[in-house]
């Protein structure tokens, strides 16, 4: 760790984030905005430098000599997540470590990977695992006229309400991995703002040419969707078991491969009514 | 626990174990698994009175007192079966010999399932923090999370096809390419 620190920072800030404080440094001060860009929904700058966790980000890139370019690192702490010449590819990798570092250890609140929407008043909660197909079906929804409230994490409050995450949408490009980042804006929604109550929980995923036929679960059954894609289940499973019934209690759950996103909007708005 | 008769009596687990009762069913984790598991009321009603003092004809004669409806011994083997297979039996009772298997099918054909509803244990297996994120770059998957049981290194979806990694297929599925 000592060697990273004498590296020399061009700038770095300190904030809070659901309860935990953490800091991000960088080699170069151009790079800061970006990394501003890149926290989580709703943090906040804090007064004293002292943190938890601390991210370092090196920013690579030519040299004097035309021929050598230097690579950019990522650091959590003193280990290496990231050693690539793409820039934008550290910042990326960056923003997915510190939101899964916030997501497991965020203090009175549970993440569940999940895409969410609200609509008159309530929420969907859409869980899922990674290639599912939930941020297609969030983006549907918000052009269809919800409220965008996350395409990555549903946040539940001791209430078992749902809290919004509003980070940029996360669409891949037909044939790539990587995802781009989308303002819900640019889809002609709004983000949420309050925290609402779920209605409807959705565990589907996409199959070429499927109708969505979903069967309805119990309560019980719910909570294990919810918990299978529970970011902290493992690190704080006593405080999922006490959120994630709350949030079930009043909600339907519905299981079933749903086909095109077009083809379920309408009738997922309608069972929330 | 043992009957002098040999009898080795059902005793539930209680170490390790999370529980919690919702309307109907039972949730229990288990610290050491990293399962969690489902119970409706009849196979949570078997689970809890599983104290190492009772056998199954006893276990059968207390659920049938408390929930007022006949209960076949079957419906007690088919909830200990589950348990069993669930690790959620600290000592699991001893079959009498001559005992057919028994399935959820086999006892509503035989009309045995009519009176209470079947015990079902569901379980799911709860992922790492790491799995339950969306892993955005490759370079998250080449980076500390690879070596994590669950962590994309291991369920990348395209992990069992070599030399392909994952990119964006129809519906924003996965697509080994």
């Amino acid at each position: 760790m000592q060697k990273i620190d004498r590296l020399g920072w061009a700038d770095g800030i300190a904030f809070r984030s659901y309860g935990l404080r953490i800091g991000v440094r960088v080699s170069d001060a151009k790079a800061m905005e970006t990394v501003l860009d890149r926290l989580p929904p709703g943090w906040k700058r804090a007064s004293s430098p002292i943190v938890d966790f601390l991210y370092s980000i090196i920013i690579g890139g030519q040299t004097a000599r035309a021929n050598i370019q230097r690579f950019s690192l990522l650091y959590y702490d003193a280990g290496l997540l990231a050693r690539t010449k793409n820039v934008d590819l550290i910042l990326k990798t960056f923003e997915s470590d510190l939101q899964l570092l916030v997501a497991d250890n965020a203090r009175r609140r549970i993440f569940v990977h999940a895409g969410v929407v609200g609509w008159k008043n309530h929420a969907v909660v859409i869980p899922g695992m990674s290639f599912s197909g939930k941020t297609t079906l969030v983006s549907k929804l918000v052009r269809a006229g919800a409220s965008y409230y996350s395409d990555e994490y549903a946040v539940l409050d001791e209430r078992g309400l749902v809290h919004p995450f509003p980070r940029p949408l996360g669409i891949r490009k037909p044939e790539e991995f990587e995802t781009s980042r989308v303002d819900v804006s640019a889809l002609g929604g709004t983000p949420g703002s309050r925290p609402l109550p779920v209605r409807l929980i959705i565990s589907t995923r996409y199959r070429v040419g499927a109708r969505w036929r979903p069967r309805k679960l119990t309560p019980g059954l719910g909570v294990l969707e919810l918990l299978a894609n529970t970011v902290s289940a493992r690190s704080q499973t006593r405080l999922a078991l006490e959120t994630l019934p709350k949030a079930v209690r009043a909600a339907e759950v519905l299981k079933g491969v749903r086909g095109e996103a077009d083809e379920v909007v309408e009738r997922i708005l309608e069972r929330v009514g | 626990m043992k009957r002098s008769n040999g009898q080795a009596l059902p005793k539930a687990r209680k170490n390790d174990l999370v529980t919690r009762q919702i309307p109907g069913e039972l949730l229990v984790y288990d610290l050491k698994r990293h399962r969690a598991y489902c119970l409706n009321d009849a196979a949570a009603a078997v689970w809890k009175s599983c104290d190492g003092k009772l056998t199954v004809s006893e276990l059968a004669a207390k659920l049938e007192s408390d929930q007022k409806s006949p209960v076949d011994e079957k419906i007690v083997w088919l909830a200990l079966d589950q348990l069993e297979k669930f690790c959620l039996l600290q000592t699991k009772a001893t079959k009498p010999l001559g005992l057919p298997p028994i399935s959820r099918r086999s006892l509503v054909r035989a009309g045995i399932a009519t009176a209470i509803a079947l015990p079902i244990v569901t379980m799911i297996a709860v992922p790492t923090a790491q799995a339950a994120g969306t892993p955005v770059t490759q370079a998250v998957c080449q980076g500390r999370h690879q070596s994590d049981l669950g962590g994309c290194g291991i369920t990348s979806p395209c992990s069992d096809v070599p030399t392909t990694k994952c990119i964006n297929g129809p519906g924003n599925t996965c697509k080994c390419g």
